[in-house]
């Protein structure tokens, strides 16, 4: 039972990733759109402080952050999976909940301008305002704060659920106690 | 509808400490590009430290060949991460986007080649054929 769980919660990751890349890239080619706006933000920042030591720093705590994260829900969605299952089911999770706040938008859109073409109609009002949005973010450079807030909100997320969950739990061995 | 998918462009409602702790990291290369391959980089390191420590405990399964292929393209895959991760620090750390034609290919031939020999070692363990014997 809890193995199918953990390999559910991965594959729908994975689909989740297939579906942001498949339609996501072809349809507004975002990969273009970031090569012609990261050079531009890469010019107006400079450098990185330390170079590579400080990127590898960065590096270094987002792991450690997904690590966090993912343990704290993987405690939640399979509990009872060895420790190696619980740390690579984090890495997957870290990457998938980082842009999640913006992937949701992104693909919508995306899903609803392929809908509408293969109908032969014009896309709503709602893909341009949202499309523009996603453009203001990603030249506004604030990526990065969605992500930040993204990790945090799931992490506190997690931890109330984890939270509850034990508290039940408790509760109901105690009862089970008394009624023996 | 607008108005649910204005709901998830809520930067500027953050707290003040969220916003300046995000953008305190520069130029998003957290999300598309490094950390998936940083983290992609571990996940080759686990799995191919996992196929060592599986045959050095059990000498047995050195004879299987499906092993030893697991783990060599596990190495090429790995590799091909670490070079895609270098080209994404040489961006993030410099001031310009790094991008070599030559690193590039290289990239997608290790990768390429590494999911070549995984396939065909999980595909013939999932499809062989045992040959009947001459006994019969």
């Amino acid at each position: 039972m809890q193995r199918n769980i953990f390999l559910k919660v991965v594959l729908g990751i994975g689909i989740w990733f297939v579906l942001v890349m498949l339609f996501g890239v072809w349809e507004y080619n975002i990969l273009k759109a970031e090569m012609g706006i990261v050079p531009n933000l890469v010019a107006a920042l400079g450098p990185h402080k330390s170079g590579a030591v400080s990127y590898m720093v960065q590096m270094l705590h987002w792991t450690a952050v997904s690590l966090i994260l993912g343990l704290v829900w993987s405690k939640i969605l399979f509990p009872k999976r060895p420790l190696m299952e619980r740390i690579m089911f984090s890495l997957v999770f870290g990457v998938f909940v980082m842009p999640i706040s913006f992937l949701i938008p992104y693909i919508t859109i995306t899903i609803t301008t392929v809908f509408s073409t293969i109908i032969g109609i014009a896309p709503p009002e709602f893909v341009g305002k949202t499309l523009n949005n996603l453009v203001m973010m990603l030249v506004g450079n604030k990526e990065q704060v969605y992500e930040v807030a993204n990790v945090f909100g799931a992490f506190v997320l997690g931890a109330i659920i984890l939270a509850i969950k034990s508290i039940f739990k408790r509760n109901s061995s105690a009862i089970a106690g008394v009624r023996q | 509808m607008e108005n649910i998918l204005n709901i998830f462009f809520f930067a500027d409602r953050l707290p003040q400490w969220i916003q300046s702790w995000g953008l305190k990291y520069g130029v998003d290369m957290a999300c598309m590009c490094s950390v998936p391959n940083f983290f992609t980089l571990i996940l080759h390191f686990l799995i191919g430290s996992f196929i060592v420590w599986l045959i050095s405990t059990n000498k047995e399964l050195i004879k299987d060949k499906f092993f030893g292929l697991l783990l060599v393209g596990i190495v090429f895959s790995g590799l091909s991460k670490f070079f895609d991760w270098y080209m994404n620090m040489r961006s993030a750390t410099g001031t310009d986007v790094y991008f070599n034609y030559s690193l590039d290919v290289l990239v997608e031939g290790l990768q390429f080649i590494g999911i070549g020999i995984l396939f065909y070692a999980i595909l013939t363990k999932l499809f062989y054929v045992h040959h009947a014997s001459s006994n019969h």
